[in-house]
């Protein structure tokens, strides 16, 4: 099957990692999480040695998976023409295993992740750097607070809460483009 | 719960300090602490399709070190044989008992297929077993394996109430009557396990008394407090909020209704219960307390002292919920 093609009319479709598209957080398998130390490394300040010890480091990576159902949507939404951004707070060090488990699947356009950013969601820094990427753009956040911060900087967001299909309001939010709640 | 659960935000709102609930405080970061590090144990322990599940206090993040584990596996039939998922699940189990953890065999005793939960919800087939799981991986359910599945499984069950066009109802009726109707049968179940299977009757009276009522107090809470959102953010606030250990889920529903305070005598009532729970020598006398020897056990009258104070502080709860929500408590909690 060749690729699809993405169209540049088409809105740009920026999905957040955990919560999302991948599981778990890096909190669910520290003992003691350090809220402040991850501020750092998030917006890559520190790297991942400063972050936590080796042991953690692997078990994280060995836990970390994607979602076969979340991909499945993704795919999806490529077939329709659409660019896929993944939009993330994430370490640097954890998102090239993202990208190795990713392999060649061609499933992300563009790629933005905190730490290589320098800035976080819900800053409005991060939303400026999808705002360049194309004119229109759909926000796929977990998080309350990313998707009003989202639509306060112009954006079309759609959260996605659990048990509630997600693609249903996604292909509502593009058609209308309007917010959805 | 991403992370540990964060208890003093309320306990400041309800101008207790810590030394008003170390219990509750302890079973928190001691949950949080052996979940992160049975999930370390478990990384590559099941296969694609399938995840692991906390259930119980471990899962409600109220578990001691004496705690038991209810363990769930739960598998898609389709993606997975279910030889390998039952393999997957004595996997599972045997990392488990070889740290020490009681893996209790009873209801989960095997990994269950997800289409098995969902496919005949009320009908002929459903079984307490599966009502069982689905209400916990609703409300207390903890991953231990493969968290990108487990996140996966709880959304479709839950969407499964979602989903239903006909029956849902307008406050998600579905899901509060079936769990409604776990309460109940857990409750049953107590005569069973006691009267016809001869299990010990104590501690399983107490918790029915604490732990069981708080989760179902809880339940009624939330969809209290969910009745009176808008018909659009309903879901999302139940799926967000009926995760939530019960003591936060009782304060996230009073909080907007301004019954906040009430929360208190809760929260100190529910610490004397886990800290019984915590202690061996009171689990200990629980178990080899006969019925008719309790009033003269100073361990039982302390803790029915303590069960009656949780009921009267849960009394003060429902009668809030009665004057501000009063609909919604009575014709679909009570009728």
């Amino acid at each position: 099957m060749s690729e699809p093609t993405p169209s540049p009319d088409l809105p740009l479709v920026a999905f957040d990692l955990i919560g999302v598209l991948a599981e778990p957080s890096w909190r669910e398998i520290d003992r003691a999480p350090d809220r402040e130390r991850w501020h750092r490394l998030r917006v890559g300040a520190i790297e991942e040695e400063a972050f936590w010890d080796p042991a953690s480091a692997a078990a994280y990576r060995a836990c970390l998976r994607l979602r076969s159902d979340r991909l499945a949507l993704v795919s999806r939404l490529r077939a329709r023409g659409h660019r896929i951004a993944l939009a993330t707070n994430f370490a640097r060090a954890w998102l090239a295993v993202i990208r190795e488990r990713l392999g060649g699947s061609g499933l992300v356009d563009h790629w933005l992740c905190s730490a290589e950013l320098g800035v976080a969601k819900p800053d409005p820094g991060f939303w400026a750097h999808l705002r360049a990427l194309a004119p229109a753009v759909v926000v796929v956040d977990d998080q309350t607070a990313n998707i009003a911060a989202a639509r306060a900087a112009g954006l079309t967001a759609v959260w996605a809460l659990p048990g509630a299909d997600l693609e249903a309001r996604l292909l509502a939010a593009i058609g209308a483009g309007g917010p959805q709640a | 719960m991403r992370g540990p659960v964060d208890y003093s935000p309320l306990l400041t709102e309800l101008g207790l300090t810590g030394a008003d609930a170390p219990h509750v405080l302890a079973a928190a970061a001691g949950s949080h602490a052996r979940l992160a590090e049975l999930r370390r144990a478990l990384a590559d322990a099941v296969p694609a399709g399938c995840a692991a599940f906390a259930l119980g206090s471990l899962g409600r993040h109220e578990s001691s070190v004496l705690s038991d584990l209810d363990l769930a596996v739960v598998y898609r039939r389709g993606t997975l044989d279910p030889a390998d998922a039952h393999r997957a699940r004595e996997a599972v189990a045997a990392v488990l008992r070889a740290r020490g953890l009681d893996v209790a065999d009873k209801t989960f005793h095997s990994a269950v297929a997800l289409d098995d939960l969902l496919g005949d919800i009320g009908g002929r087939d459903d079984c307490n077993d599966h009502l069982t799981y689905r209400a916990l991986l609703l409300t207390e359910g903890a991953w231990l394996a493969n968290a990108a599945d487990a996140a996966a499984i709880v959304e479709q069950v839950f969407g499964a109430y979602t989903a239903g066009a006909i029956t849902r109802g307008r406050y998600l009726t579905s899901l509060s009557n079936d769990l409604h109707r776990y309460y109940r049968t857990i409750c049953v179940d107590y005569r069973f396990k006691v009267e016809n299977a001869g299990k010990h009757w104590a501690i399983r009276y107490f918790k029915l008394r604490h732990s069981r009522k708080l989760w179902h107090l809880a339940n009624l809470a939330v969809f209290c407090r969910a009745a009176l959102l808008p018909d659009e953010a309903r879901d999302g606030w139940l799926a967000e909020h009926l995760p939530r250990p019960p003591l936060l889920r009782v304060a996230d529903a009073l909080r907007p209704l301004g019954g906040l305070p009430l929360c208190a005598g809760l929260v100190t009532a529910y610490d004397a219960f886990l800290a019984a729970l915590a202690d061996a020598d009171t689990r200990r006398a629980l178990d080899l307390l006969a019925y008719d020897a309790r009033e003269d056990s100073p361990v039982f009258r302390r803790l029915r002292a303590g069960a009656e104070r949780f009921d009267e502080a849960a009394t003060a709860v429902v009668g809030h919920l009665w004057q501000r929500s009063p609909d919604h408590l009575v014709r679909y909690g009570l009728l």
